[in-house]
């Protein structure tokens, strides 16, 4: 009989369980076979990954999101979306001062405003980002700089309507008419030129011809003709570039205006963020609002109040008069970012707006004066630095709300028109008592955006120690100051770095030259307080903002002559090249394409560029405006990276090329 | 001060010279005619050396600005206003010492300046300067500018360049892009729009403003030696300086003069016209006159008449004689007993009662005797 093997079902189950036990042991030991061959063969593939993009071997262990985490370009970096603000950002009054004319930058419209009564009378609307405003002699015609647009708008002060429009040079800022009407002076910002057009008041719509092109200092900002409209004074933001660790300058540009010749180019010493200037109702003094910085120090000497402070240089600007910059802060108390200037009709007062610390300080131009008349060269330069001496000038100080600018004074003398520029408003300050008698309302967006909140903490001192200056101190315009700074904390001036431009960066982490810095908040965050500031960090909700508002500063729209469209478009090619003039091919990590990747022309990787280490790559767009140029500003042009400091072709392949390719090249870049 | 028409532009440095020498070329010996008491010389000459405050008696390039004139020489830039003379180094921000050309722009009255190292911009006192390894400027050996409209057109000893001061953008002429075949270019001259090129070796490149198409004038017969068939073209493939006036091109070469007037050519040598020398260093005219810089003297064109001045030695050192020479060829002379520094002149500058010289003993000041006693800068 064929027996029955009889089993307990206990013993079943478990047999069962045991097995299903051997399977997922198996399973598992499948699993985690095929999980280590995957790793490895995926270490394989990103190694040659790594290695045919970079072409380098010696790379850390990076990300993907180092690469692949954004595809953003320079068509996201954009304008924040959301509300208009108003921004006004320059104020002009009729000649017979029942008009106040206010700049809408933010909004893009020119706003005609009833000074008494406070109310928007009439707008219009213009091209991005009007700048500047003047209205001729007669009242008949007001110019306003379009600078987005590269354009001048010629405005019926009667109609406001524009009459004409002029086509000038990349990012116009300061405008003025001549005395007589018949000439516009246009500062072209982006190239240093200052453009002059002729006009015929008695033919608006007679095209106005070019008729001059005068040199001006580095990015001009603001100009200004003295009231016998004899000489015109132009004001510029950077310093003239120089060698490396050079005393740096900007410099005031007298123009003789009905000659239409530079008379002078006068140097201040030690002085940047020029960004207005006015005469004296004589016409002797011209008066500039200046930033006097000491980079050849420490920036950690901040608590001896050694890195920068405000100050007004006044220029008799006879030939060969003297000029002296006069300090507007104290030795304990700072008043950042001075920004607007304007003079009472008697030349008693001058009044400047000081962005950073929302304030307008009132000084005792007598005084100022007699201080520039009575002392000799060397007593006239020591004044720059004597933080004591201000007290016997400043008449009082006016608080004021987010980032005062542009002033102007009512023609009857009596009262100081304020832009407060992150308020959109106006505040009306009595002149006599030196205190604000009403606000206007320019009517912009009730809603704060996290960005417009983070663009009042750009711009406020009150977080570095004293209140010595705020983010645009360094980062104007979100751009670089153009000065390098000595950051580290050695204090020995070892580490010496260029301010880099935040313009289109939000998606090119890490930051800092030396790549430390993984986001924009620990970039901002306590590290800068320590270093920067030496006081309290940023509020938790103040960084966000702050943030938010870094990210979306846009990179400019890069406007190249079209003459040189054959040079660029050569110039890409050798840009995206892999083989050399001679047809050898070069290798992956020496090709500019590789650690300046489009659309943001940066891999975010760090790179030995024969400078002495490595460094954070940066991308490349709007490069043109970033000078000067590798870590530590060595180089003061973009041609000096390749003829001057890459000698070996540390800087990638380049010795190949001819001088005419390596032109093509640098026009290129300069498209970006 | 304006200058009264066109400053042509030009410039031999040094080592030319050597090579004036080397070829030996002498300064012709004019016929002087004692008692010929028709011939006058129009000019007084005084020269101004390092006595006076020159950086170098070695001038290499002068220009006439609107209230002061500019002296480029070997050692610095001078500005001399009346008396007193102010001179610009390295140290004030020149590129390089040795100043080859000057260019005054009429629309500005900033000054244009050619180094042997680099080039520069003087504007209201500040001197802004331009290299081959900072800028897009193609070679820093600069013998020639020219300025038409915002355009600075910089003749260098590999190309050509174009700045144009509007959109500070910089353009490369070469042998790449160009009938150019040699890149040496020693002279370049611009109006409206059209540019003229002397080109060392490679006669006259000419670049039509509005097509931007480059043609060239060469010497028909290629001789390097002699002008085989005369008025045939060039007169030289060798040109030192290009000129522009009343719709006619003069060009200077090492081997003589020619005119062109469209059509037809003009040639004038030493031993066929009242041209001083042959070795010709710049041209200069004011629509009138053509002033003839060169290594044996200096001559004046009265383009008109067709009267030939030329001031000439016949030793170094020697005595002056002006020889005045008719569009026939009859010819007088007369000893002078005084004239430029020296016969080497590199450049002249017109100012309306006189010229002013460079050459390589000082900067010489040639005051028309009419308005000699009322003084100059």
């Amino acid at each position: 009989m064929k027996g029955h093997r009889t089993t307990n079902p206990a013993e079943a189950g478990s047999e069962l369980d045991a097995g299903r036990g051997r399977l997922a042991l198996l399973f598992t030991g499948i699993a985690l076979l095929f999980l280590l061959g995957s790793a490895i063969a995926g270490g394989r593939v990103y190694d040659r990954h790594l290695l045919r993009v970079t072409g380098r071997g010696d790379m850390p262990w990076v990300s993907c999101f180092e690469c692949h985490g954004s595809k953003a370009g320079r068509s996201e970096a954009r304008r924040p979306s959301g509300p208009r603000y108003i921004d006004p950002l320059a104020l002009a009054f009729s000649p017979d001062g029942e008009t106040l004319y206010v700049v809408a930058s933010g909004a893009d419209q020119l706003l005609e405003v009833d000074p008494s009564e406070g109310t928007v009378r009439r707008s219009i609307e213009l091209g991005g980002f009007p700048r500047d405003i003047d209205v001729s002699a007669d009242g008949a015609r007001i110019a306003v700089t379009e600078r987005a647009d590269d354009r001048v708008a010629i405005l019926d002060a009667a109609t406001l309507e524009v009459s004409e429009r002029l086509e000038v040079g990349p990012e116009p800022t300061g405008v003025g008419f001549s005395a007589s009407g018949t000439s516009l002076f246009v500062a072209i910002s982006d190239l240093g030129n200052l453009e002059i057009r002729g006009l015929d008041p008695n033919d608006p719509n007679e095209q106005a011809e070019q008729v001059g092109v005068l040199r001006t200092g580095e990015e001009p900002m603001a100009v200004a003709l003295s009231p016998d409209g004899s000489v015109l004074a132009i004001v510029n933001q950077r310093v003239t570039p120089g060698p490396q660790g050079s005393l740096m300058a900007s410099e005031l540009t007298l123009i003789d205006a009905p000659e239409r010749r530079v008379r002078e180019r006068r140097v201040l010493p030690s002085a940047h963020l020029g960004r207005d200037v006015t005469f004296t109702p004589d016409g002797t003094f011209a008066l500039v609002p200046i930033v006097h910085f000491r980079n050849q120090l420490p920036i950690t000497q901040v608590r001896r109040g050694a890195v920068m402070n405000s100050a007004l240089v006044l220029a008799d600007v006879r030939p060969g008069g003297p000029t002296a910059e006069f300090p507007l802060d104290e030795l304990n108390a700072y008043f950042a970012d001075p920004s607007g200037v304007a003079v009472t009709p008697d030349g008693r007062i001058a009044f400047v707006s000081h962005g950073g610390a929302g304030v307008v300080t009132a000084v005792d131009l007598s005084v100022l004066v007699d201080l520039l008349q009575s002392g000799d060269e060397e007593r006239l330069a020591s004044y720059a630095d004597d933080l004591g001496i201000c007290g016997t000038y400043v008449l009082g100080r006016v608080e004021t709300m987010d980032d005062p600018g542009a002033m102007v004074v009512s023609p009857d003398g009596t009262e100081l028109f304020v832009a407060e520029r992150l308020n959109d408003t106006i505040a009306v300050i009595d002149v006599a008592r030196l205190e604000i008698l009403r606000r206007i309302d320019l009517g912009g967006p009730s809603e704060l955006t996290e960005e417009r909140l983070g663009e009042r903490v750009f711009h406020d001192a009150s977080v570095t120690f004293q209140g010595q200056f705020s983010c645009r101190s360094c980062h104007p315009e979100g751009n670089t100051d153009s000065i390098v700074w000595d950051f580290e904390i050695d204090g020995i001036g070892k580490h010496k770095l260029e301010t880099r431009s935040l313009r289109g960066i939000r998606d090119t982490p890490p930051f800092k030259w030396n790549g430390k810095n993984p986001d924009l908040q620990t970039q901002c965050g306590p590290r800068f307080a320590r270093v920067l500031t030496r006081s309290n960090p940023f509020a938790e909700q103040d960084l966000e903002h702050l943030v938010a508002f870094i990210e979306s500063i846009p990179v400019r729209s890069h406007r190249s002559p079209p003459e040189t469209e054959a040079a660029r478009e050569r110039g890409r090619t050798l840009f995206f090249r892999s083989k050399t003039t001679r047809g050898e091919t070069i290798p992956v990590a020496k090709r500019c394409s590789t650690c300046h990747r489009p659309t943001l022309y940066t891999n975010r990787l760090m790179s030995d560029v024969g400078t002495g280490a490595k460094f954070d790559t940066p991308h490349l767009l709007d490069v043109a405006a970033t000078a000067p140029y590798l870590h530590d500003g060595r180089a003061r042009t973009l041609e000096q990276i390749w003829t001057l400091f890459s000698p070996h072709d540390e800087h990638g392949v380049t010795n190949d090329l001819s001088k005419v390719q390596l032109n093509d090249l640098v026009t290129f870049l300069k498209s970006l | 001060m304006n200058p009264p028409s066109t400053a042509c532009v030009g410039m031999v440095p040094v080592f030319i010279v050597l090579l004036g020498s080397w070829l030996g070329m002498t300064s012709p010996v004019p016929r002087v005619i004692p008692g010929a008491a028709q011939v006058a010389d129009p000019f007084e000459w005084e020269t101004i050396g390092t006595e006076q405050g020159l950086p170098s008696e070695r001038v290499f390039a002068v220009a006439v600005g609107e209230s002061c004139l500019w002296a480029g020489t070997e050692a610095g830039l001078a500005r001399v206003t009346g008396d007193e003379i102010q001179v610009f180094g390295v140290e004030e921000g020149l590129p390089f010492p040795a100043v080859s050309a000057l260019a005054v722009d009429p629309a500005t009255d900033d000054l244009w300046i050619g180094t042997l190292g680099g080039l520069a911009h003087y504007s209201g006192g500040r001197i802004e300067a331009f290299t081959q390894l900072d800028s897009g400027l193609v070679n820093d050996v600069v013998y020639g500018i020219a300025i038409d409209g915002t355009d600075v057109w910089i003749a260098t000893a590999a190309g050509l360049n174009r700045f144009d001061q509007r959109t500070r953008s910089w353009e490369v002429f070469d042998v790449s892009n160009t009938l150019m075949h040699e890149p040496w270019c020693y002279a370049v001259a611009a109006d409206g729009g059209d540019v003229y090129v002397a080109i060392w070796g490679g006669g006259i490149v000419v670049r039509d403003g509005k097509s931007g198409v480059f043609r060239e004038h060469r010497d028909p017969d290629g001789e390097m030696e002699i002008d085989l068939y005369r008025e045939d073209g060039l007169v030289h493939d060798v040109t030192s300086s290009v000129c522009l006036s009343d719709g006619i091109m003069w060009a200077g070469t090492y081997f003589g003069l020619s005119r062109f007037d469209g059509r037809r050519w003009n040639s004038f040598n030493q031993e066929d016209s009242g041209l001083v020398n042959d070795f010709i260093n710049q041209l200069t005219t004011d629509g009138r006159f053509l002033w003839v810089s060169t290594d044996g003297g200096l001559s004046r064109l009265d383009v008109e008449s067709g009267e030939w001045f030329s001031w000439s030695r016949a030793t170094p050192g020697g005595p002056w004689s002006l020889t005045v020479t008719s569009e026939s060829g009859s010819a007088e002379s007369i000893e002078l007993s005084e004239g430029p520094a020296s016969a080497t002149i590199f450049g002249a500058a017109l100012e309306p009662d006189g010229v002013w010289l460079a050459t390589g003993r000082g900067l010489t000041h040639g005051r028309s005797s009419a308005r000699a006693l009322q003084g100059g800068f």
